[in-house]
């Protein structure tokens, strides 16, 4: 037991990340919104279409606002009807408002109900003031109508279930982030594993250090290349292509090249020790152009990654405490899953030697 | 001690090039050969993008092929002889200061009947002439230190165009971008971060080939 308690951490890890990464729901938000533009002192009656609502079920709280940028309640629903699970139809009557320097404003719509706390969705109407240019200059304005249920500033409640966050652009792609993360975390981790064994074989000239250098270097390239189709999978889904033209993306490619090359020089050497040295030496190369390719240029350049040219880093972007929550142990059941790969081949390894 | 070795050495392959005109003879052939064919091709570049990568894709090649053909080409029974007497350091620091003049004089070449052929659309040239100083220095540290690794497994050319090739993009892809804003003309202060980038990056490839050089020596 003392001996594989950390294949057991690994095994729980990983069954914890693969079922809470895709079974827990995603969290609710607007998708659509008909009609998208209304004047002042109009009747608004609005489709709104939503994701991943329980609208049925907290029919009598749901509740919509409009508000501005400044988190200002511009009106509240004069009524909510409840379509469907995830379909509303809305009735606001859009109030006077002061002539300003544009003549229109775009307000956010904001829904909430019991179950699913607040969602918002940002610039959902434009509303233009020609009304008011119709109007006599002497003429009081029409008073706002009262809506039974409006307070005076919006309600803002947490839904009920745990839910990972709702991203425009990711949806529900955001569960990648436990697959293809931690593979290039545990890409890191074996390649640092290949060079300190490359190392060490320079100084020791003992040939098992040779063996785990060959073998964290195999898995390393094995773990990037899962990472970047993984990569590649997810920026189809969000970019639109299976290939952008990132200095990350490239740099990676480039990394994994030169890594293969690295399997190519040694398999052009018989002598075992001779090949040892010179497969060492240039994997003391490799890695110095990998950490200049993910992590010199990429923060120096532009790049579409999160944490990379001028991009706020991943941990603002899109981690709350759910995510994290799985992400942690993902990274921990990865890197533990490339580390037990690592040690089978190993030892495999170290049996084919001895019996030749 | 170690400037005498290299002093040494750098003259000796200098003697022994001017003797044979091997390398130099077959070089010049490739760059006049090359730049032609692009001239027929493309008989007249006018647009700075195509100038560039086409000027920096004829010197890589001509490089890989310098270098390949300075360090393969010698016999292991010289070899042995010379690099017995002297420290691995000075060897590959020698082959380096070589290495560089052979590419700074290929490049100059090139870069003669380029212009020749194709026209020359270079608008800022001191800084252009610069940055392929720069290039010529990156290209002879990185190749000769993947052309020493190569020598040792077999002395495979092939095996050397492909460890090096990798190697070399960063390098590359800052000295297209350096040289074709001296082409486009641009102001010099644009170009600081790509000089500095240049010279750390031949300051990083020089110190891992002076350290790693000499494990690759030992024992024969």
């Amino acid at each position: 037991m003392k001996k594989y308690w950390w294949k057991i951490l690994c095994m729980i890890f990983m069954t914890y990340t693969v079922l809470m990464g895709l079974l827990i729901p995603l969290g609710s938000g607007i998708t659509s919104v008909s009609p998208g533009g209304a004047k002042v002192l109009d009747t608004l009656t609005m489709q709104v279409k939503c994701y991943n609502t329980h609208f049925e079920e907290a029919k009598n709280s749901a509740k919509a606002f409009l508000k501005n940028d400044e988190f200002k309640m511009i009106t509240c629903a004069n009524s909510v009807k409840v379509l469907d699970d995830e379909h509303l139809e809305l009735k606001f009557i859009i109030p006077y408002m002061p002539v300003k320097n544009d003549d229109f404003i775009l307000a956010d719509l904001v829904l909430n109900n019991d179950k699913d706390g607040n969602i918002m969705m940002d610039e959902a109407i434009r509303i233009d003031r020609i009304n008011m240019l119709n109007t006599a200059i002497n003429s009081t304005p029409a008073p706002s109508p009262k809506t039974s249920n409006c307070t005076d500033s919006i309600t803002v409640t947490k839904a009920t279930y745990i839910h990972f966050p709702y991203r425009s652009i990711l949806y529900e792609s955001i569960r990648n982030l436990y697959f293809h993360v931690p593979m290039w975390f545990t890409m890191m981790l074996i390649i640092s594993i290949s060079l300190i064994y490359s190392i060490k074989y320079l100084r020791s000239f003992d040939l098992n250090d040779d063996i785990i250098a060959v073998e964290a270097s195999k898995v390393g390239i094995f773990f990037g290349v899962l990472g970047l189709i993984t990569g590649s999978i997810w920026a189809r889904f969000t970019w639109g292509a299976w290939w952008v033209n990132d200095v990350k993306v490239n740099g990676a490619a480039v990394t994994l090249l030169i890594y293969f090359a690295y399997l190519i020089l040694r398999n052009s050497v018989d002598d075992a020790q001779k090949r040892a040295r010179i497969a060492a030496v240039y994997s003391i190369i490799a890695f110095t152009m990998l950490v200049l390719f993910l992590i010199i240029f990429p923060r120096m350049n532009d790049s579409l990654h999160p944490g990379n040219g001028g991009n706020p880093g991943f941990n603002k972007y899109d981690l709350d405490s759910t995510m994290r929550m799985v992400f942690y142990p993902a990274v921990i059941g990865w890197c533990l899953l490339g580390l037990w790969i690592l040690n089978i081949r190993i030892r495999m390894n170290k049996l084919m030697n001895k019996e030749i | 001690m170690l400037f005498k070795e290299i002093t040494f050495l750098v003259k000796k392959e200098i003697a022994l090039e001017i003797r044979q005109k091997y390398a130099f003879g077959g070089l010049l052939l490739y760059v006049i050969s090359t730049v032609f064919i692009c001239y027929l091709s493309f008989k007249r570049v006018v647009d700075p993008p195509t100038y560039v990568a086409l000027f920096w894709i004829i010197l890589l090649f001509a490089a890989v092929n310098a270098v390949a053909k300075s360090f393969l080409s010698e016999s292991r029974g010289l070899q042995l002889y010379f690099y017995s007497l002297a420290s691995a350091e000075a060897i590959i620091i020698s082959k380096i200061i070589y290495n560089l003049m052979l590419m700074l004089f290929l490049s100059l070449i090139t870069i003669f009947f380029y212009t020749l052929f194709l026209g020359s659309i270079i608008q800022d040239v001191p800084m252009f002439i610069l940055s392929i100083i720069l290039g010529s220095f990156g290209f002879s540290s990185v190749l000769s230190m993947v052309s020493a690794i190569a020598s040792k497994a077999n002395h495979n050319v092939t095996l050397m165009a492909i460890l090096s090739f990798p190697i070399l993009i960063p390098l590359l892809m800052t000295v297209v971008r350096f040289s074709k804003n001296a082409v486009d003309g641009l102001d010099r202060s644009v170009n600081y971060q790509y000089i500095v980038t240049l010279l750390a990056l031949n300051l990083v490839v020089i110190a891992l080939a002076i350290i790693l050089f000499p494990y690759l020596w030992r024992n024969e």
